[in-house]
């Protein structure tokens, strides 16, 4: 015959997955048929007498009592599971306090010098000195907290950058390195996909579509929520980028973050134009300068970025650019000046050049902006000011070619950009121009010392009167590089400006991919639950009982700070 | 609109007993959600919209640094200090009236205070986040809060005399915590906006569904709403409770449809203070249930039906559990629900899932309970 | 590297390099630099003769007698506050005395010299477990064992030192960690190994069996016999590292009864004081924590060289005699080493894959870290003459750290 024991607790601690855990515990105790910790509402007493765990005790339970109920083959083995209650509870945590914690980073790296990564959960005042200390350990950061003043995060993140180091954050919500979840991760599968975001619930959304579409992921990079602010300069962001190239583990790349600072876009997108594996980018809510653009791939919604992303890494040739042709720029040359005979072409490849190189000139908008001195520059040979009097330039060259020989002779200028528009009513033969125009112009600036390249678009159709491959023929005999979409055109611009003179930023030591192939090794400060989750994943971790210093004294830190 | 909840604290100007009369403050809504989560407090902070705007509170204002004691008398008598960081108006309310608090039960990340009147006031971290009537300590993420509140809010002493509530203070144990709250939240989705995009014929409803039916753990009510078997069966009691529950589940659905309010109170005795957890199963799914009630129907409507459920629920449970009922039947709900609830509004599939899990995560089964009350309202209305 | 650590640095290698030998035993008006008749040593920082806690009083009034300056208790203590004899630390005489510390002029105390720096330190001898001068007892038996000590057994040692080498006890120190002392509380194996080499020249130069049988009984009976040579190593150790310019180290930990004090090697001779506050551990059967008397004695030395408490993993065996777990013992050394300069190259601890014990405790660390060193210690009796009533453990003030660190910053101008 079973015994039903029953005992009540009053205000006890309580948390549901810990009650559960208890009760789980109880009902595996040997002789213990079942068990219950439940709340003392009638409708729980209620259903113990139904499920026959009735015993009067329970019955003197309160809603709000605890109510802890055992169901054994004998009195002996209910009673011992009774008293075994707080045993079963303190396992919980005695299992942690017999473990030395160390108290710093300094003198957890003693005991764990294999370590590469630090995550850092500790509150913003500190963040930034901790991470300091970090760095200079030779640790990649992995820094959760937020409020860390802009003016901190600029200078550690000059410092990471300089010492081949990721940082990432500050107020970096999720990373996945080498199979293992950061702060707020997601477990999902291994696969070729790289992440890299500012945005922490963006990258975590993005990584479980991409499981869920089947598919899974490299690493995940969070940046932190500002890095693709002015002042921070995307600089985890480009490292990471680079180091995701490398990575031969990544096969497609995915950049998803607020829109960035619009010179940063530009930096970004050409730096993804530079990377030999297909990336799509998602500056949420910023509108793609076009759907593709060589290997970069633009989409507007997390769900679309990851499925390019999915279906780009099921094929793995997709939209890797073709080596870019040898040409050495002098120092001086890093201008792009397009001249345009149709103006709706402008048009479209005027925000692409932009989103890839940032400020560019024109005539095409309701305020013209000047069109003379240096920057990159587009110009509709189209408009009125300049057809007034003449002909379309689509019919007559003589501007155009003027404009193309002058900008030649510009030492600032490292590409031009042509657009030549084929069929009936244009031009009878507008190669037979072009053609020896852009020769000369490349034989005067090769005469001045410089290497000028020049892009034409070429839109026209194979049975056009002029002959879409003979005009192509020629202009290419003519050592000019032709492109038959506004994207590509755009895109092959773009690449020659970036290595052109443009990039001044000085080249970021890369960083070294070893300690990110396997499970990582962490020092964990701060949140106690990412080190429990870490070690559940089977990373190597040890955490830091990090506490303020000078327990929080003010004056005395500061002190302390100006005595290391 | 649902994001834009928080603004700055300036108290003389709420009605004092009204609090919930203010709950909407619609503006566009952002899209897509996560960008913006991410930038309003990046940029809102330069605009003023998170100052703490005049001092203007009941209470004596006091500072938190220790720039006003000298560093000497701080290190003599280092208490344990927190700030309060946000609270909801219930939660200023409880402190306003509070005479006798004291103690009713903690967590890892909780500390439940319960005053003369059986109102209750949880003190949490930044991990739990803001709710109907919750007084957050720290902000998300800080551990060295979060390791101060669990190390002092869960092993003080919690005896009689313990929590005490004095102008500028809120004092447990041996924990001070500094008043005002610097940030006050409205615990009040913005329902007219909820309504307007028809939740119950909405596709998002399946996916909903199909989620939890991923995500439930076994022992979850959610399974009785589902009309199916756990996937893993459980052992011992929980086969009545299941049985029950689905008596409890018919029955609510059936007032619903039927507009009974008979079934309904019939219902809400079923489950009320039902199954395991610190809120019993049977409450967090009439909490979910609830709130669907003001995403469904007009808001005396709602607000109507919501109260017959709470008035049977609540004498049949725990004070803590009832106090989540009562506040769902006022159409205030926990920081996930609003999570959740502004990405349904905005479609963003993407961004509901994500809110969607992580209200699955709450708790052990409250979760999904909770979830399951949604469902089962929207299913039976539809 | 900063400044303040590279004289870190400086001030630690010589307190790990320093080398200290027991080179003799002599009287203390002999060997002590400034020792003079009517002058009494006592443990900790200075103190009166008014401030001063029963034990120490009561070791005051022993000795006294001991020196036939006062007939009786009452006279010693009119003595005294008339100021007829003065009080001053063994630390400020390159001196330190366990518990009350009390050395008089005629007392015998070894001689240990730092063979590396040449600087010497002094301690008493020791008296045993039991109703003891240095917990404050005086009575007749108390003064009995005094005057044979001083008389017949320390210069049977003296001569027996003088027959040979003299003893290193560097390397004994770190033979004995290695075999479950930690330096302050246990020195079993310390005082046997001690016993080991001063037996054979005893037996070669005491011609009187009687008394070195007595001898050879007393040494062997107390475990603690090694204690004060140990601490007067220390001393000599940490005296090596005392003076460096810009250093945070401390160099003496110290309390008397009343008041902890510590001193700070780029601070000079200043004192940090604060209350002292009572041990925390187990007592004798009949005692309580209202008989005990604040900490007390000189003993923390051991500490302030990287043994004792420091090195707690290495002693086990004691932990509940301390009150606590080998697990304790472990973490009680892993945590020292967050408030430490460096690891001792000379003392290792097997358990701990033979790490060297935590040295050279930086008043920065313990600031910031807010972790205040360890300290295994007795426990004496409130009041005079009753003597030990328990043993556990004990945590400087924290509050002397940070004035440390403030009176640092005014000195060298930080901030």
């Amino acid at each position: 015959m079973p015994v039903v024991l029953a005992e009540l607790r009053r205000g006890a601690y309580a948390d549901s997955a810990i009650l559960m855990q208890l009760q789980r515990s109880l009902q595996e105790l040997p002789g213990v048929r079942d068990a219950a910790v439940l709340m003392g509402t009638p409708a729980n007493l209620e259903l113990l007498q139904q499920a026959g765990l009735w015993t009067a005790e329970a019955a003197k339970a309160r809603a709000d009592d605890l109510v802890i109920v055992v169901q054994a083959e004998t009195e002996t083995v209910a009673r011992s599971a009774l008293s075994q209650i707080d045993e079963l509870r303190r396992r919980r945590s005695s299992r942690e306090a017999g473990h030395y914690r160390p108290r710093s980073l300094e003198t957890a790296l003693r005991t764990f010098p294999e370590a590469r990564f630090a995550s850092i959960s500790v509150p913003g005042a500190y963040a930034a000195d901790l991470t300091r200390e970090a760095l200079a350990a030779g640790l990649h950061v992995f820094l959760y907290s937020d409020n860390v003043p802009l003016s901190d995060e600029v200078e550690l993140k000059k410092l990471s950058a300089s010492r081949g180091q990721l940082l990432m954050g500050p107020d970096c919500g999720t990373s996945i390195l080498g199979g293992v979840g950061l702060g707020f991760a997601n477990r999902v599968r291994r696969g070729s996909i790289g992440l890299i975001g500012a945005s922490g619930t963006g990258l975590q959304a993005l990584s479980c579509m991409i499981d869920a579409l089947g598919a899974g992921v490299s690493q995940a990079i969070g940046s932190g929520g500002r890095d693709l602010h002015e002042a921070v300069g995307g600089v985890t962001t480009r490292q990471a980028m680079r180091l995701l190239a490398e990575d031969p583990d990544t096969g497609v790349l995915v950049l998803v973050s607020k829109p960035p600072a619009r010179r940063l876009a530009g930096h970004l997108i050409g730096l993804a134009a530079s990377i030999a594996k297909p990336v799509v980018i998602d500056f949420l809510g910023f509108p793609p300068p076009a759907p593709r653009l060589g290997n970069i791939h633009f989409a507007s919604t997390l769900e679309e970025a990851a499925r390019r992303a999915v279906e780009l890494s099921g094929n793995r040739d997709e939209g890797i650019n073709d080596p870019l042709p040898p040409g050495q720029f002098a120092p001086p040359q890093r201008w792009l000046r397009g001249l345009f005979a149709g103006g709706t072409l402008a048009l479209e490849i005027l925000p692409m050049l932009r989103a890839l190189i940032g400020e560019v000139d024109s005539n095409l908008e309701a305020e013209p902006s000047s069109l003379t001195g240096d920057g990159h520059r587009i110009v509709d040979l189209g408009s009125d000011e300049f057809t007034a009097g003449r002909l379309h330039p689509m019919l007559d060259q003589t501007l155009r070619i003027r404009g193309l020989l002058q900008e030649a002779d510009d030492p600032g200028v490292a590409v031009i950009l042509l657009d030549v528009v084929l069929g009936d009513g244009a031009h009878p033969d507008p190669a037979a121009e072009l053609a020896p125009a852009v020769a000369r112009a490349k034989q005067r600036a090769r005469e001045a010392g410089r290497n000028l390249e020049v892009v034409v678009l070429v839109i026209g159709a194979k049975q056009d009167p002029q002959g879409r491959d003979r005009q192509v023929a020629r202009l290419e005999k003519a050592e000019a590089r032709v492109e038959a979409s506004p994207a590509a055109a755009a895109l092959l611009a773009a690449r020659f400006v970036k290595a052109s003179g443009e990039t001044p930023q000085q080249e970021m030591p890369p960083v070294d991919r070893t300690p990110f192939q396997g499970p990582p090794a962490i020092v964990n400060l701060g949140l106690e639950s990412f080190y429990e989750s870490l070690i559940d994943q089977g990373a190597a971790a040890i955490q830091v009982d990090w506490r303020p210093p000078a327990g929080g004294d003010q004056r005395l830190s500061a002190l302390l700070r100006k005595m290391k | 609109m649902v994001e834009a909840r928080v603004f700055p604290v300036q108290l003389e100007l709420l009605p004092s007993v009204a609090v919930h009369e203010y709950g909407d403050v619609s503006r566009a809504c952002p899209r897509p959600i996560a960008a913006v989560r991410e930038f309003l407090p990046m940029f809102s902070e330069d605009l003023g919209l998170f100052a703490c705007g005049r001092q203007t509170l009941p209470f004596r204002s006091r500072s938190t640094g220790d720039g006003s004691r000298s560093g000497r008398e701080a290190r003599g008598h280092r208490a344990a200090v927190l700030a309060a960081r946000c609270a909801s108006p219930g939660a200023l309310e409880w402190l306003r009236k509070a005479r006798r608090p004291r103690v009713l039960n903690r967590s890892d990340h909780a500390c439940n205070l319960i005053d003369e009147r059986g109102r209750v006031l949880s003190l949490v971290s930044g991990r739990v986040g803001n709710g109907p009537f919750h007084l957050v300590l720290a902000p998300a993420g800080c551990s060295a809060e979060d390791s101060l509140l669990l190390s002092s809010l869960t092993k003080m002493d919690t005896g009689p005399g313990a929590v005490q509530v004095t102008p500028g203070e809120l004092r447990v144990g041996g924990l001070a915590i500094v008043l005002p709250p610097s940030r006050l939240w409205n615990p009040r989705p913005n329902w007219p906006a909820v309504r307007r995009t028809q939740l119950c014929r909405s596709r998002q409803v399946q996916r909903l569904k199909r989620l939890l039916q991923a995500n439930a753990p076994p022992r979850s009510l959610a399974w009785a709403v589902l009309a199916r078997r756990p996937s893993q069966e459980a052992p011992g009691w929980d086969v009545h409770l299941l049985r029950r529950a689905e008596t409890g589940v018919r029955h609510l659905s059936r007032g619903l449809t039927s507009g009974s309010k008979r079934f309904l109170r019939r219902a809400a005795r079923e489950l009320a203070g039902l199954g395991p957890g610190l809120t019993p199963a049977g409450d967090d799914l009439l909490v979910g249930f609830q709130l669907a009630l003001w995403g469904l129907f007009p808001e005396n409507q709602a607000r109507d039906l919501a109260a017959v459920v709470c008035g049977c629920a609540c004498r049949r449970t725990s004070a803590f559990s009832a106090a989540w009922l009562r506040a769902a039947a006022s159409g205030e709900a926990a920081q996930p629900w609003h999570d959740l609830l502004a990405a349904l509004c905005c479609g963003d599939l993407g961004e509901t899932a994500g809110a969607a899990r992580a209200l699955l995560l709450r708790g052990h089964t409250s979760g999904s309970d909770a979830m399951a009350g949604w469902l089962l309202a929207c299913r039976a209305a539809g | 590297m900063s400044r303040i650590d590279d004289a870190n640095r400086d001030a630690v290698d010589r307190m790990i390099e320093a080398r200290p030998r027991l080179v003799g035993l002599d009287a203390a008006i002999q060997a002590i630099p400034g020792m003079r008749e009517n002058l009494l040593l006592h443990a900790g920082p200075p103190i009166t003769w008014q401030n001063a806690s029963g034990p120490l009083r009561g070791a005051v009034i022993g000795a006294l007698l001991l020196e036939g300056l006062a007939s009786d208790a009452r006279q010693a203590e009119e003595i005294m506050l008339r100021g007829e004899v003065d009080l001053e630390p063994c630390h400020h005489h390159q001196s330190v005395g366990p518990m009350a510390g009390v050395i008089s002029a005629s007392m015998m105390v070894y001689v240990v010299e730092n063979q590396t720096h040449g600087n010497r330190a002094f301690s008493n001898l020791n008296e045993g477990y039991g109703k003891v001068l240095r917990y404050g007892a005086y009575s007749s038996e108390v003064m009995e064992r005094l005057r044979w000590m001083n008389q017949e057994m320390g210069p049977s040692l003296a001569e027996a030192l003088g027959a040979g080498d003299p003893l290193d006890l560097r390397a004994l120190l770190a033979e004995a960690l290695h075999m479950g002392d930690e330096g302050h509380n246990r020195l079993k194996a310390g005082s046997l190994l001690m016993l080991r080499h001063l037996a054979p020249r005893l037996a070669k130069t005491c011609q009187d069996a009687v008394r070195l049988e007595r001898i050879l009984e007393f040494i062997g009976a107390n475990p603690l016999s090694s204690l004060n040579p140990v601490m007067a190593a220390c001393k000599s150790m940490a005296d090596a590292a005392h003076g460096i310019e810009e250093s945070t180290l401390v160099t003496a930990m110290a309390r008397n009864g009343t008041q902890f004090g510590i001193r700070v090697s780029g601070l000079g001779d200043a004192w940090f004081e604060a209350p002292c506050e009572l041990p925390k551990g187990l007592y004798f059967p009949g005692f309580s924590a209202q008989d005990a008397n604040p900490d007390i004695g000189d003993s923390t030395i051991t500490e302030t060289a990287g043994i004792g408490g420091f090195a707690m993993a290495a002693a086990p065996a004691i932990v509940t005699f301390v009150s606590g777990t080998p697990r304790d013992a472990h973490d009680t050394t892993l945590e020292m080493y967050e408030i430490t300069a460096a690891e001792h190259r000379h003392f290792t601890i097997p358990a701990l894959d033979f790490r060297g014990t935590p040295t050279g405790i930086d008043i920065r660390q313990v600031v910031e870290k807010q972790i205040t060193p360890r300290i295994n210690t007795g426990i004496a009796h409130r009041e005079a003459g009753i003597g030990q009533i328990g043993a556990g453990l004990v945590r400087p003030p924290a509050v002397i750290f940070e004035e440390a660190l403030l009176a640092y910053a005014e000195r060298y101008d930080v901030g």
